[in-house]
């Protein structure tokens, strides 16, 4: 499956914004297109926190089918329709993953020791752009510190609250808080050309 | 609210879905929902490490599938846009849409029950198979280890048997010789007039064909370390080596053979220093009378 994406993510985000509302009007080639170009980096979100590629499979099917049944609810001045699904993917999984009460194990075998390795169904060629982007990310966040990068992790990956991450690392609240602070502040920082073309 | 306390509310408001920005008299805070926002498109990113994987052709076949099968086959009426509440994660007001694969969650716990109890099944049968093979191995190795015993004891059995036999033919020999008709004997008494060993005495049978022999010989001391007793049938003047013996205190010395030098008129037994001597150096220690048939 190849996307058809455009070179820009300014134009690649008009054009989601546009499918969702194709959606909102009970389009379904809409969705099938929407479905095509966020899919597989859904997928290795859902895979990455359940472990699991049927878990992550029900959990991608769930969304989209949110996506169709509230396609009105999205609101662009929040964020935009990548975002959107990322967040709405991260939520369901975890929450599958924790309806699952497999949670230390299943988040050992989703948690990678160094970046992950595409499988032996990695998706097919994108463009550069998104190449670029996915490299651009990956080093920005391999210069953040390890504490910090740690904390991210479980809260992004793993849904935990700053006082849940307290108390299993046994760090003060405040210490979690000024790291993910700084963490998300660097991100903020070094990603601003990408985060402006996805605003 | 300090700069930094605005922040991680707002980092915290896009990672758990804490309320929409507010200002602190509860009104909305627009510069918070712009960080909320920022934050929440950070949030969006950071998948990006991840490899995109192409899930299998099926999940989409099912969505289409079911988004076929959802409601309203007519378009709702467009609804003003709602803010959502947050880039948090919305929770469907409805119950979310029931997919067939959810009812048969249950069936893995099923499948690995039974797995478990063929398993353990399994395993039972093995152990018991195992415990009486080992069983039968042992009673086999007895056996085996039985039947070795007793066919060594066949084997010794055996060997004595032949020896016995060996003994019987060797006497029945014997006494063929001796009782054969025209056998002829020969006493062998101590040799010179001043005999090394006067009491030793012995008796040779030679049959009618002047072939075959036997001689026992008795009262011989055994030889000293490295010289043994010859003995010699003369032929004229060629004495002929017949044997070499060393003699023991505890019997007679019998010697036997099917072979004797035509004209053989003398019978001597000499202490040689070297066994393979060919011609007597050593002094007589017996000598054979007249021979004389008997029968």
């Amino acid at each position: 499956m190849t996307s058809a994406l455009p070179s820009t993510s300014s134009a690649a985000a008009n054009g989601d914004a546009a499918l969702v509302r194709r959606i909102g009007e009970r389009d379904p080639d809409a969705l099938s297109r929407l479905y095509d170009r966020h899919a597989p980096a859904l997928f290795a979100l859902g895979k990455r926190i359940l472990g699991r590629p049927a878990d992550a499979e029900e959990t991608l099917q769930e969304v989209f089918v949110y996506v169709w049944d509230h396609a009105d609810r999205y609101d662009a001045k929040r964020s935009s329709v990548a975002t959107w699904l990322v967040l709405l993917m991260r939520s369901r999984a975890i929450d599958r993953w924790r309806r699952n009460a497999v949670i230390e194990r299943t988040h050992e075998a989703a948690q990678p020791a160094d970046l992950p390795v595409a499988d032996a169904s990695a998706a097919g060629p994108e463009s550069v752009f998104h190449r670029e982007r996915r490299e651009r990310v990956r080093d920005e966040l391999a210069k953040l510190p390890a504490e910090q990068r740690d904390v991210l992790n479980m809260a992004f990956y793993q849904g935990l609250t700053q006082t849940e991450i307290a108390a299993r690392t046994g760090l003060p609240l405040g210490t979690v808080k000024t790291r993910t602070l700084l963490a998300m502040r660097k991100l903020r920082g070094a990603l601003r050309d990408e985060i402006r073309q996805l605003l | 609210m300090s700069d930094d306390d605005r922040e991680i509310r707002s980092i915290l408001e896009a990672l758990e879905g804490a309320p929409a920005g507010e200002g602190p008299r509860g009104e909305p805070d627009e510069e918070s929902e712009t960080l909320v926002r920022l934050y929440s498109e950070v949030l969006g990113l950071l998948p990006e490490e991840l490899e995109p994987v192409t899930p299998s052709p099926e999940v989409k076949q099912r969505l289409m599938r079911a988004i076929g099968q959802g409601p309203a086959a007519a378009v709702p009426p467009r609804s003003p846009v709602e803010p959502l509440p947050g880039p948090r994660p919305v929770r469907p007001a409805s119950g979310p849409v029931t997919l067939p694969r959810q009812r048969a969650r249950r069936w893995p716990i099923a499948l690995a029950a039974a797995v478990a109890v063929l398993s353990l099944g399994f395993s039972a049968w093995l152990f018991f198979g195992l415990r009486e093979q080992g069983e039968t191995i042992a009673r086999l190795t007895r056996e085996l280890a039985a039947a070795r015993s007793q066919a060594e004891r066949a084997e010794a059995a055996q060997a004595q048997a032949d020896r016995a036999f060996a003994e019987l033919v060797t006497v029945r020999e014997q006494l063929q010789l001796v009782t054969s008709p025209a056998v002829e004997v020969g006493a062998m008494r101590p040799a010179g007039s001043q005999p090394l060993q006067p009491q030793a005495r012995g008796v040779l049978f030679v049959a009618a064909d002047r072939q075959h022999w036997y001689l026992c010989l008795e009262g011989l001391r055994p030889a000293e370390q490295g010289k043994a007793y010859v003995l010699w049938f003369v032929a004229g003047d060629n004495p002929v080596a017949s044997g070499a013996f060393t003699a023991s205190a505890e019997g007679p010395v019998e010697l036997r053979d099917a072979r004797m030098p035509v004209g053989t008129n003398q019978v001597v037994v000499t202490l040689e220093d070297d066994p393979k001597a060919q011609k007597p150096g050593g002094p007589a220690i017996l000598q054979a009378g007249a021979m004389v048939q008997i029968l």
